[in-house]
């Protein structure tokens, strides 16, 4: 993660919708952006794949609706069947609200495990950004310089009429919230 | 002079065909209802009350939207708007439908010496007490459709342009009027046709149904617009998606009503509540049972799963017919058994009594629809939707 890297600061929205198509298509790997809040279309600007966070929710939810089916059957019906108003012992009606549940609450805790664990967050990590002001009414993208072809000249270059605020280096430097630069 | 229909411009209106095998299937029912007065009265009605329904989705779609502050919808506005045309329509032929059958057709609603019989619903279901309140529920929904329509129209005019607090304010007291109406409505009109028969969720049950069969419709006629042309520009992919979105929200919605009555009853086990569901678990019925679940959430749910799915106009159209076919079995489930009889019948009378709603539905709607611009393009808020990004 500590590999060279420049940062490229916007003020705006479209300014850093256009500066990273513009780059992508010059052929620059975009590493990541730091943005203040969610930007439409930035995904399809970045050419990122659809999320495969979808799978794991779903997975998750097919293990918590199967197993729970499969352990109110064990229950109720195979280890200690208790009759309850004369219904048979294996009863879909009577499992499906606890089934359902059982599928929210895996498919929930699993995504959002899945989502931690893929951005190594966890409670006490130092946050890793160009700015604070990533936070607040900057945008900052993050170009991978993976070898002397990309440096500071290159990238304005290609940015061409984009408005830019910087294009400073970055060693991928870690703040902590209280940091005051 | 008539304006040409963008809708079914082509094909519907220009060629005789529709028109031809329309007046057939009238004379059908016609001759249906001297030789079989209780099925083609149940066909007609079952169509009738999808129609209904669904024309009045379009007012309920706009009157949420402008209470949530929506913009996104205002690009195909018009089309939900001019489902809602029929409305009145639809609400004559259903009350005539109910007052020949309580009124003039000798057929009692609630023979007062039935045992189990309460005293109220004696009293609420007395025909003309019904039939004069359910006029009032298409009244009240009409006025709301026109109100919600005009205040669109006007939006186009600067002049005219009214604050959208106050749009806001009107649909919350439509909204609020039509959660009531329709409540009762689905009570006289569907439920009382066992009147010792009783379910509390029952109006939110038709509800959830009027929300998915209303939003297939418009999924169908926005796609056919956008290929005919009024709408190329102005319905996107994105717009597709939100709707796509929605009809698989309300499909597990309906699924989940259903369950919730479905439980409840089979958890209690209360003669007077089982009654409805005993005969349609039993024979050919319980088969019916069991597609209407398939048709009406299990497709849905499984087809519009991933999210390319709902941006795939071909899938979604095709999804959108289930689901229709899915709202036909519900109300065929809801009534038949009790109209018709504990048989299961299938014929030239419900697929003429089909096809004649669905051609007036088209042409009301089709009418309606190229009265008025395509797109609201005086609305201050149509540059948002056209931009709008799901």
């Amino acid at each position: 993660m500590n590999s060279p890297a420049l940062v490229v600061t916007f003020a705006h929205e479209r300014d850093l919708l256009e500066g990273a198509h513009r780059l992508r298509h010059a052929g620059f790997r975009l590493r990541d952006v730091y943005v203040p809040y969610p930007v439409h279309g930035l995904d399809r600007v970045l050419g990122l794949r659809p999320s495969r966070l979808s799978w794991v929710c779903f997975v998750c939810g097919a293990i918590g609706l199967l197993g729970m089916l499969w352990f109110e059957h064990w229950t109720a019906a195979t280890d200690w069947p208790i009759n309850v108003g004369g219904k048979p012992w294996n009863s879909l009606p009577a499992d499906a609200p606890v089934a359902f549940e059982s599928l929210v609450l895996l498919a929930g805790f699993g995504t959002v495990s899945a989502l931690f664990a893929v951005c190594r967050l966890y409670p006490g990590r130092a946050s890793r950004m160009p700015s604070p002001r990533v936070t607040d009414d900057r945008f900052a993208l993050v170009v991978e310089q993976s070898s002397a072809v990309v440096n500071t000249q290159s990238v304005r270059r290609a940015l061409g009429e984009t408005n830019v605020l910087s294009i400073e280096e970055w060693s991928g430097r870690i703040l902590s919230v209280s940091d005051p630069s | 002079m008539r304006p040409e229909s963008p809708l079914f411009g082509d094909p519907m209106t220009r060629s005789p065909l529709p028109k031809l095998v329309a007046c057939l299937a009238a004379g059908g029912l016609v001759v249906g209802f001297a030789v079989e007065p209780q099925r083609a009265w149940a066909a007609l009605y079952c169509a009738a009350l999808f129609a209904l329904s669904t024309s009045l989705f379009g007012a309920v779609f706009v009157a949420l939207a402008n209470i949530c502050g929506g913009t996104w919808h205002v690009a195909f506005r018009r089309v939900p708007e001019a489902m809602s045309s029929g409305i009145a329509p639809f609400g004559v032929v259903v009350v005539a439908l109910l007052a020949w059958r309580t009124l003039a057709g000798g057929t009692a609603w609630h023979p007062p010496d039935e045992p189990g019989t309460l005293w109220f619903k004696a009293w609420w279901l007395q025909p003309t007490f019904m039939v004069a309140r359910s006029v009032g529920y298409v009244a009240v929904w009409m006025i709301g459709a026109t109100w919600l329509r005009s205040v669109s129209l006007a939006e186009d005019v600067r002049e005219s342009r009214r604050s959208i607090s106050h749009v806001q304010r009107g649909s919350a007291v439509f909204a609020a009027l039509f959660a009531v109406t329709f409540s009762l409505a689905a009570a006289d009109w569907l439920m009382a046709l066992e009147p010792t028969w009783y379910s509390t969720v029952w109006g939110i049950y038709w509800f959830s149904g009027l929300m998915t069969g209303g939003l297939a419709t418009l999924i169908l006629l926005a796609l056919s617009l956008r290929d005919a042309g009024p709408l190329r520009q102005a319905f996107t992919d994105e717009h597709l998606h939100d709707l796509g979105k929605l009809l698989f929200g309300f499909c597990c919605f309906w699924m989940y009503i259903w369950y919730c009555q479905y439980m409840l009853i089979w958890y209690a086990h209360l003669p007077e509540e089982t009654m409805y569901f005993v005969p349609r678990l039993t024979g050919a019925w319980s088969v019916v049972f069991i597609v209407n679940v398939g048709l009406n959430w299990g497709l849905p749910f499984l087809l519009l799963l991933p999210r390319t799915s709902k941006r795939n106009p071909t899938l979604l159209r095709r999804v959108a017919v289930v689901v229709l076919v899915g709202r036909a079995v519900d109300l065929y489930l809801a009534a038949y058994p009790e109209v018709v009889g504990p048989y299961l019948i299938v014929g030239a009378l419900e697929l003429a009594a089909a096809f004649l709603i669905a051609f007036v539905a088209w042409s009301l709607w089709s009418r309606s629809f190229s009265s008025a611009p395509a797109v609201p393009a005086g609305s201050p808020l149509l540059r948002e939707s056209l931009e709008y990004h799901a």
